[in-house]
C-alpha cells in the first residue's frame, strides 16, 4: 500500500508541475494528500472540466491554522525578504508564488519590496479572476524605530498603501527592540554606526 | 496597534523575535494576545521549548528560515543544505531537501515561510509532500542537541535579544 501511496503521490506532483492541475476551486492538499483510487479519478475529471485560461495551480495551504482569534492561516507562507534583491524580482516572485498555489505572503516594512508585493499580487488577481484579495493571508512588520503609537500606526498604512489592500491579516512586532528614528521616519544611526539608542521591553507598552 | 485591530486595519497582530521571557512579560499588559511569534525554525536550530512555550499560550509559532539559510555553523562549517542525513532522506524519497523541511515544519505543527526567488524552487516547494513517521524521526535526530542561529541583527543593533547564546 505504501507504494502505491508514493506512486499516487508522485504522479500528483508530477500533474501539478506540469500544470496540468488547473482547478481553481479545489485545493489539492499534498500534505494531507487525495490518495485514494477514488479520489485521485475526482482529480483527473476535475482536470477536464477545467475552462480558465491561466495557467496557475490550485491552491497549496498545507493545513488551515486556527489561531486564538478565530482566523485561519495557510500553514505554507511565501517569504519575501529580498537580501540583495534586483528590482523588480519579488514583483516576478510573488507573481510566481502565487501561481504555485502560495496563498500567504510574509512581508515587512523593513524589507522595503512591499510596493512590489503589492503590484504583483494585482497583477497575479487581476489575470485569475477567481481568486481574491480575501483568499490571501498577508503578514506585515513594524520595523523597532517605528514603536510609538502614532509611528506603528503610519507604519500600517504605509505598508497598506504599498501592498495595496485595505487591510493586513496579521500586523507583527518585528523585534523585541525599540530604536530613535529620524524627523522623516528613517532609522536613526548613531556616530558609532549603530542603531541609536536602543532599548527593550519598557519600550512595548508604548507600542501597544 | 491594539487600535489598528479593533479598527480593522490588521485582521490578527502579532510578535516576531520574542522570547519566552519577552512574551511572559507582554501578556501581562496585552489586551488582545498575539496570534503569532515568528522566529527562526530548521532542525539546526529546533526551538522545541519556545514552541511548545508558544502553543501553552495559544499562540502559533510561525518559521522562519525554515531551510536552514546558506550560513555555516561556526566552528564546524556545516550547513543545513549540505547535511548529510537530511538530503538521504529527500533522496530516499525522491524529494528535494527543501520539500522534507518544509514537511517536518508543517508535521510539528506550525506555519513555515521558505524563501526563493527561482520559479522552478517557488514550485517545487510548494510540492507539499509527508514525512512517514521513520523519516520524521530521522529528521528529529538530527536537530537533537542542536542550536544554532543564523539570523541575530546584535551588531546592528547594538543589543542582543539572546544574550545567553553568545556566553
Amino acid at each position: 500500500m505504501r507504494a502505491v501511496r508514493r506512486i499516487a503521490v508522485q504522479i500528483l506532483q508530477l500533474l501539478n508541475r506540469g500544470g496540468l492541475i488547473y482547478s481553481t476551486h479545489m485545493a489539492i492538499n499534498t500534505a494531507q494528500a487525495p490518495l485514494s483510487i477514488h479520489e485521485f479519478s475526482l482529480v483527473n475529471t476535475h482536470t477536464r472540466s477545467y475552462t480558465y485560461s491561466t495557467m496557475a495551480a490550485p491552491a497549496v495551504t498545507g493545513p488551515m491554522l486556527k489561531m486564538n482569534n478565530g482566523v485561519e492561516m495557510p500553514a505554507l507562507g511565501f517569504g519575501t525578504f529580498a537580501n540583495e534583491g534586483s528590482k523588480g524580482e519579488t514583483h516576478k516572485a510573488v507573481i510566481h508564488a502565487l501561481n504555485a498555489g502560495y496563498r500567504h505572503l510574509d512581508c515587512a516594512w523593513f524589507y522595503q519590496n512591499e510596493d512590489e508585493v503589492g503590484s504583483g499580487m494585482r497583477e497575479f488577481l487581476s489575470q485569475n479572476p477567481s481568486v481574491k484579495r480575501s483568499d490571501i493571508f498577508i503578514t506585515t512588520k513594524v520595523w523597532n524605530h517605528l514603536h510609538e503609537p502614532e509611528d506603528v500606526e503610519w507604519s500600517l498604512k504605509n505598508s497598506l498603501e504599498k501592498l495595496q489592500t485595505p487591510y493586513i491579516d496579521a500586523f507583527l512586532v518585528h523585534w523585541p527592540i525599540a530604536s530613535e528614528k529620524n524627523p522623516d521616519r528613517t532609522v536613526k544611526i548613531g556616530s558609532d554606526g549603530k542603531v541609536s539608542k536602543t532599548s527593550t521591553f519598557h519600550m512595548q507598552v508604548n507600542l501597544l | 496597534m491594539e487600535k489598528l485591530y479593533h479598527e480593522g486595519l490588521a485582521r490578527s497582530i502579532g510578535l516576531s523575535n520574542f522570547t519566552e521571557k519577552g512574551i511572559e512579560a507582554l501578556l501581562k499588559y496585552a489586551e488582545v494576545k498575539p496570534a503569532m511569534n515568528q522566529i527562526e525554525i530548521h532542525p539546526f536550530l529546533p526551538q522545541q521549548p519556545l514552541i511548545n512555550y508558544c502553543l501553552s499560550k495559544s499562540i502559533i509559532p510561525v518559521a522562519y528560515s525554515p531551510l536552514g539559510s546558506q550560513d555555516q555553523v561556526p566552528g564546524t562549517g556545516e550547513k543545513v543544505s549540505t547535511n548529510i542525513e537530511l538530503n538521504a532522506i529527500a533522496d530516499e524519497n525522491g524529494w528535494t531537501l527543501a520539500q522534507v523541511l518544509i514537511a517536518w515544519g508543517l508535521k510539528r505543527g506550525y506555519s513555515v515561510l521558505p524563501k526563493s526567488s527561482n520559479e522552478s524552487r517557488i514550485k517545487g516547494n510548494a510540492n507539499l509532500v509527508t514525512l512517514s513517521d521513520e523519516d520524521f524521526a530521522a529528521v528529529n535526530k538530527v536537530a537533537e542537541g542542536r542550536w544554532t542561529r543564523f539570523v541575530n541583527m546584535k551588531d546592528t543593533f547594538g543589543y542582543d535579544v539572546w544574550p545567553e547564546e553568545s556566553k
